[in-house]
């Protein structure tokens, strides 16, 4: 059973009978007040009616004794002769009576009976036909001769109307006053006889009608109904059995209940006399009706208030228990399946708090001894590099984001020439110790070659990893070309030049690279891998301390590229370079304004070089820093000589490559320069390209505003090749823009570079910034840039770079008239 | 005879003293022996009996008389019910009581030596009764007839029956003796049948006829006399009376007219009785002797404007008094006339019936 069934199975059941409890006790006292008030106000009824049935009763007992005690009557009564009764006295008589009726209209019959039942006397209130003056047969009569007592009291159905009523009657017992008042016997004179109205009783108890429908009943102990209120027809007499349970109950005031064939009643009795007693027959169906109304509403209550509760319970026990402890259970599940970053709430106080809490420590705890594994099966155990399977498992990911980017990476096997001699020679701890140092001089080595592929920001750190032994391998993920590689190999090759010390042994170690580039060489890790092998042998073959790339085309290049390199240091130390120079022209004069510094290495057995083919060896090289700041020199002190020999002189743009701006000691050569000649700052410039500034420090830029700040322009060259970015011209202090040959080249043939042009220029002279456009070789690009209003004009148009002697001819040439330069030209 | 009528309520009140055991026989009985020798307690109707004939007594024999009155025959008989017949030297009674009284023990016998003027009274008014010759001296007689307005009726009244089935106009202007033989008999004798039947059918026409008449009648008590009678000021038109009492109410206005029906009338005649309880028979022997001296007789009859039944007294009577048919009623009316009789006492009973049912 879940978790959440057994919380519902033990509380749903205390809820519910808690609630049915507290439903159904509500229940019953609402019952019982609802009972207890019906009874109550029919019990109230039935005293009451009791109450006037009684004082009617004693009313009538009362007023009889009063009547009976009449001397006129006593006198009447003794009077035998009939003559003298009804002549002279029988008239007395009738108004006295009629006076009593007059005093009580109930009293509607009053009458004389002799004592064989005739009717001497009779005052009614109304003509009442008179069934008979005999009444000595009747039953009424004869019931009341019988009784021991005086007194007499019937409720009887009075034949001379028909109705109920009241017969009360006293034997009248009077002495003979002619015998002894005291010792004669009193003998029987006759009955006063009172025939009471029971109207007021019959018209409270058959018009008593209450929302129960009880039946109200006035009967005698035979069971004779007098009367009875409601429609709902009941024999007369009572049922036997019905009668016999009431009697049984008849003890003053009483409460019980009857049942017929179809219904159950609640029967209340009160006592009015001897004979007589009032029944109330509440039937109970209707006497429940209410209270099971309220049942129902309370039934009702019930259900919602379980509905409600359990409800409230299923959700409370749900949040506080159920759905941490799911929660937990999913983190465990979590953990066990390897997530060891899932995080759980354990703020609760409660021991699921407690149970979170011990188990966030537990993952803490397994985190580390999972980082501690990790650790121990991802790195190699000697040099804390990444082993076998970390690398293999890295390669395969960055062969994979080169494949998708579309980039080149390139994999090197390095392997250290005569480690087993080593190792023989200098003992294993030794071995290991080199291994140490060898792989934090790689490191190294590598960390500091990181710029070369620097601009390719989403890429993945180069790796360095040992695969065991004296194996290692370097894996770098994003190159531009394949000989990145070679400049990164040669590199670790010159980092083994100085030797280690290895317990005061000085030992020179070399290794032997294989490269291996994808997608050149292969596309899939198994054959890169095998193809960087088989290089690493090639090397070994090749004679050790080398590197190997697996293509043998790329070797040749990389052979070249070191026969250049090895030149290019020759062709420093022996000064084989010269500096031409292309004039600028204003586009609405062509009058030379400036001149470009183009440096030209002349190469002893192969002629000129063109720079294109040195430059780039000579950046990688470093070489650039020497060659450069050479040209620096050489331009102003050719501006120098000009002036000593009174050529008029423009100013003079020099390249700046990014390791001489990197090198930082560019400010300093420029100052020094300008000193010492005492050439004048604004006659030189300074172009730099768009990638120099990209990678600027914040250090480089500030070189640059201390340049500015000696009065020395600075260019932009090549701008919209690069990122071109706007942000530049606002934090560069540039003073020229130099759009690119290669927009200049299609001006007129493709009209988006014309755009192009025209929004560059538009935008510099918005900026106050002087424009150059280069590479313009043809009439038709002069005009164009003329008519957008580029300022200065480069290009095989007007001059090609010419050695110096030519431009000095060239400059004093324009002493003299513009026609004139031109046919020069 | 001379009825002044008493409040009802009053009446009760009496009657309920009367009613008290002992008390007033005590009282009468004490008063009857407190009071002098030459004393005669009479009851009587009111202003029946001329009081300056009292005076003339007095002063000639030295015997006040004193009355205590009664307002109707049922009344009277009350009174000397709840007394026993005891506490009066003399009572005034209507002929018909007389042998019940007698029956009862409470009248003595006339003596006729005692009394020598008894010898101008009519032997027929003196035999008129049951055991009246024997136990009354006669006194007035006159007869029961109806008085109206002959301003208010649309045509003059012969018959009992414009009294019982009265027209529109008298409506609810009705006044009714309150007697039981008086009304249960005038309501047989409009209806053809003798005021003394004993017949239960002709009994019970005659409660239908007085409850069909019952919501005409404005009261069932006796009519006043004096100036500010109903029948003057309009507040009754029509109303039973006795033929002497008609004639006073003539004198205050001569648009009430009295009328003797032609069905014929009750006759009555009055008498003087002495209880056998009396300690004072001779005086009221002389005070009777007294009153049936012609001269005095006729002066107690022009008091009460009714006839006499001493024949000496009548000769002294002023011609238009005797020739008043109200007075002395025609032969023809005489002979259609009835007086009461004893009833056999259940049929007694059945009037008392038919009466209470009546008056209610």
């Amino acid at each position: 059973m879940r978790l959440q069934s057994k919380i519902i199975f033990i509380t749903t059941p205390v809820v519910v009978i808690f609630i049915l409890a507290i439903g159904a006790i509500s229940f019953s006292m609402l019952q019982e007040a609802t009972v207890e008030k019906a009874t109550g106000n029919t019990r109230s009824f039935l005293n009451t009616t009791t109450g006037n049935v009684q004082v009617l009763y004693d009313t009538a007992t009362k007023d009889i004794e009063l009547f009976s005690n009449s001397n006129l009557l006593e006198n009447y009564l003794l009077t035998t002769d009939e003559e003298v009764r009804y002549t002279l006295l029988q008239p007395t008589i009738i108004r006295l009576f009629s006076s009593y009726q007059k005093a009580n209209p109930n009293y509607y019959e009053i009458r004389i009976l002799l004592p064989d039942g005739y009717e001497d006397t009779r005052v009614v209130l109304t003509d009442l036909p008179n069934i008979t003056e005999e009444e000595g047969e009747t039953e009424i009569f004869q019931a009341m001769r019988r009784t021991d007592n005086d007194l007499f009291t019937r409720i009887y159905r009075n034949p001379d109307n028909g109705k109920i009523s009241l017969l009360i009657s006293k034997k009248m017992l009077l002495r003979d006053p002619n015998l002894n008042p005291i010792s004669s016997p009193k003998t029987l004179r006759g009955y006063l006889v009172v025939t009471i109205d029971l109207n007021f009783i019959d018209k409270k108890i058959t018009e008593a009608v209450d929302e129960y429908g009880t039946t109200f009943l006035l009967l005698d102990r035979a069971g004779n109904i007098f009367f009875q209120s409601g429609t709902e027809p009941v024999l007369s007499p009572l049922p036997g059995k019905f009668l016999q349970e009431a009697m049984d109950h008849m003890k003053g005031e009483s409460t019980f209940t009857v049942a017929d064939k179809t219904h159950s009643f609640l029967v209340l009795s009160s006592n009015v006399n001897d004979s007589l007693l009032m029944l109330a027959k509440i039937p109970k169906n209707h006497l429940y009706a209410a209270s099971y109304r309220l049942g129902l509403a309370v039934t009702f209550t019930t259900i919602c208030a379980i509905v409600i509760f359990s409800a409230l319970l299923f959700y409370l026990g749900k949040k506080f228990i159920v759905k941490p402890v799911i929660l937990l259970r999913n983190a465990a599940t979590e953990l066990g399946h390897g997530n060891l970053n899932i995080s759980i709430d354990q703020s609760a106080d409660d021991e699921i708090g407690e149970l979170a809490r011990s188990f966030m420590e537990m993952r803490n705890n397994l985190q580390q001894s999972h980082e501690q594994i990790k650790r121990l099966a991802y790195h190699d155990f000697l040099t804390g590099l990444p082993n076998r399977v970390m690398f293999l498992d890295f390669f395969t990911r960055v062969v994979e984001n080169a494949r998708r980017h579309t980039r080149s990476c390139a994999l090197m096997f390095i392997d250290l020439d005569n480690f087993k001699r080593i190792n023989d020679t200098l003992g294993h701890n030794l071995g290991d110790d080199l291994l140490r140092q060898l792989a934090r001089r790689l490191q190294e080595t590598i960390r500091k070659s990181d710029f070369i592929s620097i601009s390719s920001i989403d890429k993945d750190p180069d790796m360095i990893a040992r695969l065991g032994g004296d194996e290692f391998t370097v894996l770098l993920t994003s190159i531009r070309d394949q000989n990145d590689a070679a400049i990164v190999a040669r590199r670790l090759l010159l980092a083994l030049a100085e030797p280690f010390m290895l317990d005061s042994h000085e030992v020179f170690i070399t290794i032997s690279i294989g490269i291996t580039v994808f997608p050149h060489d292969a596309t899939n890790e198994e054959d890169l891998i095998k193809n960087a092998d088989i290089a690493m042998y090639h090397a070994k073959e090749k004679g050790k301390n080398n590197f190997q790339y697996y293509s043998n085309t790329m070797n040749a290049e990389a052979l070249e590229r070191l026969t250049l390199e090895g030149e290019l240091r020759w062709a420093v130390e022996r000064n084989e370079f010269i500096v031409h120079y292309q004039p600028q022209v204003d586009a609405k004069t062509k009058e030379i304004v400036g001149l470009e510094a183009l440096v030209r290495w002349i190469h002893p057995v192969k002629g000129m070089i063109p720079p294109n083919n040195f430059i780039p060896v000579a950046e990688e090289s470093g070489l650039i820093v020497p060659i450069g700041s050479w040209v620096m020199k050489t331009a102003v002190r050719q501006i120098r000589d000009w002036q000593q020999q009174g050529v008029p002189v423009v100013p003079i743009s020099i390249n700046l490559s990014s390791p001489q701006f990197q090198s930082k000691e560019i400010y300093n050569i420029i100052t020094s320069i300008l000193n010492s000649t005492g050439v004048p700052r604004k006659y030189l410039k300074v172009e730099l390209t768009e990638s120099i500034l990209l990678n600027a420090e914040e250090e480089a830029i500030n070189m640059l505003h201390d340049i500015k700040k000696t009065g020395v322009e600075i260019c932009l060259d090549d701008f919209g090749t690069g990122y071109s970015s706007l942000n530049y011209l606002k934090r560069f202090p540039i003073d020229v823009l130099k759009i690119d040959r290669s927009f200049v080249m299609n001006i007129t043939s493709d009209p988006k570079d014309a755009e192009i042009c025209s929004a560059i220029i538009a935008l510099a002279k918005c900026l106050n910034l002087y424009v150059v456009a280069e590479g313009v070789e043809g009439r038709d690009q002069y005009e164009f840039l003329r008519d957008k209003d580029c300022d200065c004009i480069q290009g095989f148009y007007f001059y090609r770079p010419m050695p110096a002697e030519d431009i000095e001819k060239l400059l004093i040439a324009l002493k003299k008239p513009q026609k004139e330069a031109m046919e020069v030209h | 005879m001379k009825v002044t009528v008493l409040k009802e309520s009053l009446a009760l009140l009496f009657f309920i003293l009367a009613a008290l055991p002992c008390n007033i026989t005590g009282i009468g009985t004490a008063s009857a022996t407190e009071e002098s020798e030459n004393q005669l307690q009479l009851l009587n109707w009111s202003e029946y009996f001329d009081p300056e004939v009292l005076a003339e007594f007095k002063e000639k024999f030295g015997i006040t008389v004193t009355e205590t009155y009664y307002e109707t025959d049922e009344i009277r008989n009350e009174i000397l019910f709840s007394t026993n017949g005891t506490g009066y030297d003399l009572i005034l009674s209507n002929g018909s009581s007389i042998a019940s009284y007698a029956r009862h023990g409470w009248l003595a016998p006339i003596v006729e030596k005692d009394i020598p003027n008894l010898r101008h009274v009519s032997r027929k008014w003196r035999t008129s009764f049951p055991e009246s010759e024997k136990y009354g001296v006669p006194f007035l007689w006159g007869t029961l007839g109806i008085a109206y307005r002959t301003d208010r009726t649309t045509k003059p009244v012969t018959s009992w029956l414009d009294l019982f089935k009265p027209e529109e106009a008298v409506q609810g202007k009705i006044i009714m003796i309150k007697d039981s033989r008086d009304l249960v008999g005038m309501a047989l004798k409009a209806l053809g049948y003798s005021v003394n039947s004993t017949d239960n059918r002709e009994l019970e026409e005659a409660k239908q006829l007085l409850l069909a008449q019952k919501p005409a009648v404005k009261t069932y008590s006796y009519v006043t006399l004096g100036e500010n009678s109903s029948m003057v000021s309009g507040d009754a038109f029509m109303s039973m009376i006795y033929n002497g009492d008609a004639l006073v109410l003539q004198q205050h206005d001569k648009k009430i007219d009295f009328v003797l029906p032609r069905e014929g009338c009750m006759l009555w005649c009055d008498f003087f009785v002495i209880p056998a309880s009396s300690k004072k028979k001779e005086l009221a022997c002389k005070f009777l002797n007294f009153i049936h001296e012609p001269a005095i007789m006729a002066r107690l009859a022009q008091f009460a404007s009714y006839a006499t039944t001493n024949t000496a007294a009548e000769k002294l009577l002023p011609r238009e008094f005797r020739d008043d048919h109200n007075i002395y009623p025609t032969k023809e009316i005489l002979e259609k006339s009835e007086t009461y009789t004893d009833l056999p006492p259940r049929v007694a009973k059945k009037y008392n019936d038919i009466f209470n049912l009546v008056i209610q």
